[in-house]
This record gives C-alpha cells, sequence and structure tokens, in this order.
C-alpha cells in the first residue's frame, strides 16, 4: 500500500464529523458559572483549615482527614492489587502530618510484603518482599499544587525516603534500596507511592521515612550521629521537610537477613 | 458570513490569550469562542479517546472547565488546542479507571455508528464502499489497541488535525519523538490492513 494511500485512509477513518450537542456546550457554560469559583474556594478551605489546626497544634503530628486513603491512591494510579493490599491486614493505616515550610507531609499509610503490585517485575527485583508507603504533600496556604500537564510541575521536586536508625542515610535509603515511586496530583495534593526492598526486617532497629523537598537524601537534608545511630531532620537545612517514625511490628524483625542484605548493599564487589 | 465570525472568533482568543498571559481567568465569553474554534475537534478526540459518547461528553465537558481553571497556565507559545487537548489527555489518564467502567455498560459499538468514517463513501460501487467501510472500521479498532504512546499522539495528529510542532509542544515531547511514535503506529496500522 502507498503511503500517500494510507495516509488518505487514515486521515478518513480517524477524524470526527460529531459536532458536540449545543446542549452540551450550554452545560459547560452553566457550569463555569455556578461550580468552578466554589469549586476552587472549597478546595483552599479545606487545605487552609488544615493549614489552621496545624498552626494551632504548633506544628505537632494531627491525624489527617480530606486526604485520599492508601487504598484510594493506590487505585488512583491504576494498582488493583496493591489497593487490595492496603486493604489487608499487614497494612498499617497511619495518617499523620507535618506542615514544615510552605507544605503539609501526611504519611498515610504502609504495607510490605511478596506480589502487591501489579506495575514492575518481580523477577527483576532480587528481594521478592517489597514495602510500599503513601503519603501526600500539599501546600499550607492551599493553593493547588501544579499538575502533570502544567509547566511548572515537579517544581520544587520531593523526595521520599525510609531511612534506617544506624545506618548511613547516604548509604541506605530508596536509592540504595532498589526503590522507585508513581504519583498523581488529585486536587491540588501530591500523592505519591513509593516500594523499596521489605523494611520489615529492619523492625527491630527503627526505622523512619522522610519526606522533603530535593532530590537526594544527604547530609544537608538530614543529620545521622554516628555514636547512637539516630537520624534526625537537619536543623540547618531551609527547606521543607519531615521525618516519621514508621509503626513496624517488632515481630517481623529478621536481625539476620537484615544484615545479610546490609552487607550486600555496602559491599557489593564482595559478592 | 462564516469568516467574519471566524475573525471575530479570532480576535476573542487574542483577547483572552492577553488575559491569560496577565495571569487572569478566561471569561465566558473566552469559553464561547474556544467552545466555538475547538469544540469539535476536541470532542472528536475526546470521543476516540473516551471510546463513548457519555464518557466523552463527560471528558469534553472537564477539559473545558480544567482549562478555564488553568488558563493563567497557558503556555507562550499560543499553541490552545494543545493545551486543550492536553488537558484531556491528563483528565482521561486520571479517569480512565472510571471511564473503563462506563466503557463495560456502554459498549463502543454504537460510538462508531456514530462517529462514522466521514468521507467512506466517496468511492463509487457498493461493493467498494462496504470495502472502504471495513477497511476503515478496521483502522480504528486497530489504533483503539495501540499503547498509549503510540495512540495519543495518532488521535491528536489524525482526530485532532494537530501539527507534529503542536503535538510535541502539548505532550512536552521533542518533535522527533513525535514523528517516530506517529511512524510506528502508522507501521502498525498498515500490517494490520495488509496482513
Amino acid at each position: 500500500m502507498e503511503n500517500e494511500q494510507l495516509e488518505q485512509l487514515l486521515t478518513q477513518a480517524l477524524s470526527s464529523s460529531v459536532e458536540p450537542s449545543e446542549t452540551l456546550n450550554k452545560k459547560i457554560k452553566d457550569r463555569i458559572k455556578e461550580d468552578v469559583t466554589m469549586k476552587t474556594v472549597h478546595k483552599k478551605m479545606v487545605v487552609a483549615f488544615i493549614a489552621a489546626v496545624i498552626i494551632v497544634m504548633s506544628g505537632s503530628v494531627f491525624a489527617a482527614w480530606q486526604l485520599l486513603s492508601p487504598k484510594q491512591v493506590a487505585e488512583e494510579l491504576g494498582d488493583k492489587t496493591l489497593a487490595e493490599a492496603f486493604s489487608g491486614e499487614n497494612a498499617v493505616n497511619i495518617n499523620e502530618s507535618v506542615a514544615s515550610g510552605d507544605y503539609i507531609f501526611t504519611l498515610l499509610g504502609i504495607t510490605s510484603g511478596k506480589n502487591l503490585s501489579d506495575f514492575g517485575d518481580p523477577e527483576q527485583n532480587i528481594q521478592p518482599d517489597r514495602t510500599y508507603a503513601v503519603v501526600s504533600i500539599a501546600r499550607k496556604d492551599g493553593t493547588p499544587i501544579p499538575e502533570l500537564n502544567d509547566e511548572s510541575y515537579n517544581e520544587p521536586s520531593f523526595i521520599v525516603s525510609p531511612l534506617i536508625k544506624g545506618q548511613k542515610p547516604w548509604q541506605v535509603n530508596i536509592a540504595t534500596m532498589n526503590g522507585g515511586y508513581i504519583e498523581r496530583v488529585v486536587n491540588g495534593v501530591i500523592y505519591r507511592i513509593i516500594e523499596c526492598d521489605s523494611i520489615e526486617m529492619f523492625a527491630d532497629r527503627g526505622v523512619y521515612l522522610y519526606v522533603g523537598i530535593g532530590a537526594f537524601i544527604n547530609n544537608q537534608t538530614v543529620s545521622y550521629d554516628e555514636d547512637t545511630g539516630e537520624i534526625t531532620l537537619n536543623e540547618n537545612n531551609k527547606e521543607a521537610g519531615a521525618l516519621f517514625d514508621l509503626p513496624l511490628d517488632v515481630k517481623k524483625a529478621d536481625h539476620e537477613k537484615a544484615e545479610e542484605y546490609l552487607q550486600q548493599l555496602l559491599n557489593p564487589k564482595s559478592e | 458570513m462564516q469568516y467574519s465570525i471566524e475573525k471575530t472568533v479570532a480576535e476573542r482568543i487574542k483577547i483572552a490569550l492577553h488575559r491569560a498571559e496577565r495571569g487572569n481567568r478566561l471569561e465566558n465569553r473566552d469559553i464561547d469562542s474556544l467552545l466555538m474554534l475547538y469544540g469539535k475537534d476536541i470532542y472528536g478526540f475526546c470521543l476516540r479517546l473516551a471510546k463513548n459518547k457519555d464518557n466523552a461528553d463527560d471528558l469534553y465537558q472537564e477539559t473545558f472547565l480544567k482549562a478555564l481553571e488553568l488558563s493563567n497556565k497557558i503556555d507562550k507559545s499560543k499553541n490552545l488546542k494543545g493545551f486543550l487537548v492536553s488537558i484531556a489527555v491528563g483528565l482521561w489518564k486520571n479517569n480512565r479507571r472510571k471511564y473503563a467502567r462506563r466503557q463495560r455498560i456502554a459498549p463502543e459499538a454504537e460510538l462508531n455508528e456514530e462517529m462514522g468514517c466521514i468521507t467512506c463513501t466517496n468511492t463509487s460501487t457498493p461493493e467498494e464502499i462496504v470495502i472502504f467501510k471495513e477497511r476503515c472500521e478496521l483502522i480504528r479498532s486497530a489504533a483503539d489497541k495501540l499503547n498509549d504512546k503510540l495512540r495519543i499522539p495518532l488521535y491528536m495528529y489524525y482526530t485532532a488535525g494537530m501539527t507534529v510542532e503542536d503535538i510535541a509542544s502539548a505532550l512536552r515531547i521533542p518533535q522527533g519523538t513525535v514523528k517516530s511514535r506517529l511512524y510506528k503506529a502508522r507501521k502498525i496500522l498498515k500490517n494490520v490492513l495488509e496482513g
């Protein structure tokens, strides 16, 4: 078949002669009159109200609401299996928020296990057990965060990473733990699901989740105490950031497995 | 007469763009102009993407409402059609599950009949018309099975009537990538037709 003929055929097959109805166009104009202003005001009011509560509570951790649940986030991102996992027994709904800088960071939930996601190839992961955590990031003043199709999307960028007590954060973090993330902006709020090798084996040591502005975990974002192994937010960091304690079940800790994992991670050439 | 309407609409769009550039939101009369100028192309694109009338009506409405909300973000290239199409694509991706659910309830057979093949009847004999319609149907069906990376630029090009440059700008990918995706899509469809 000649290219010209194909081109003609494609144009004819794929073009459309259907016009939107007058009623449909009228509906749009009516909804613009009624909805848009109200919706924006309402959205701003909800987030501003959350911000006000945080300010009243002097920046302490508080329970979040008006946000999607981990299950809903997984559904939004099209991961049915993970959505089911977030309603399972092993999932922990956390809903804790911290206000920092211009943002409110909320840790919504966490779950771990094998084959919990529709995405990714389990055979490509050396560790079949994976951890999934869901966080949301909203602006404190209620203005919506730019969406994917917006030119200012991902400005600033955020990093979300688990950190292990007793391990240098710049050595053991989402990047080195075979991690990744998917995210979506819904109603002006970023919802991000991160995944990495399971952190449950570290449950007896103490595990944190860092959320903040930046692209890497380094000594600008967090501080590491060599003596105690404690990880804290770097007080000199002017960018917004939060450090959550992950409520993992200590019974699921596996000291030997964790040691072996760290050996491989920290000394890859020794294999 | 047609010319003068288009001219008026174009003037209004210009004013709307100036307003958007100053960071102001579009007004109702700007939306009127957008609907008049791009309504048909955007609606056709929504129909192809969403596969049935209810979904397409929904997507089309939401696209214009979102456009109003994001109007102060219109890029300086003034590619308004691209702006609207990129919003439609974003909304469709975000609501894919909802649309898929509806799709099962209202299958696309009715849609293809309704959208038709606009110039399928430009051939002479009844046999040729039948063959032509079958080929159109084959193309639509094969196009619908392409992955989004190929399908979306294909619909943007052939259904929404966008240029390669405008598609690249709307999807924020290089023009070369758009060309390569269109080439791959054409190749697959050609194989289907010849297979």
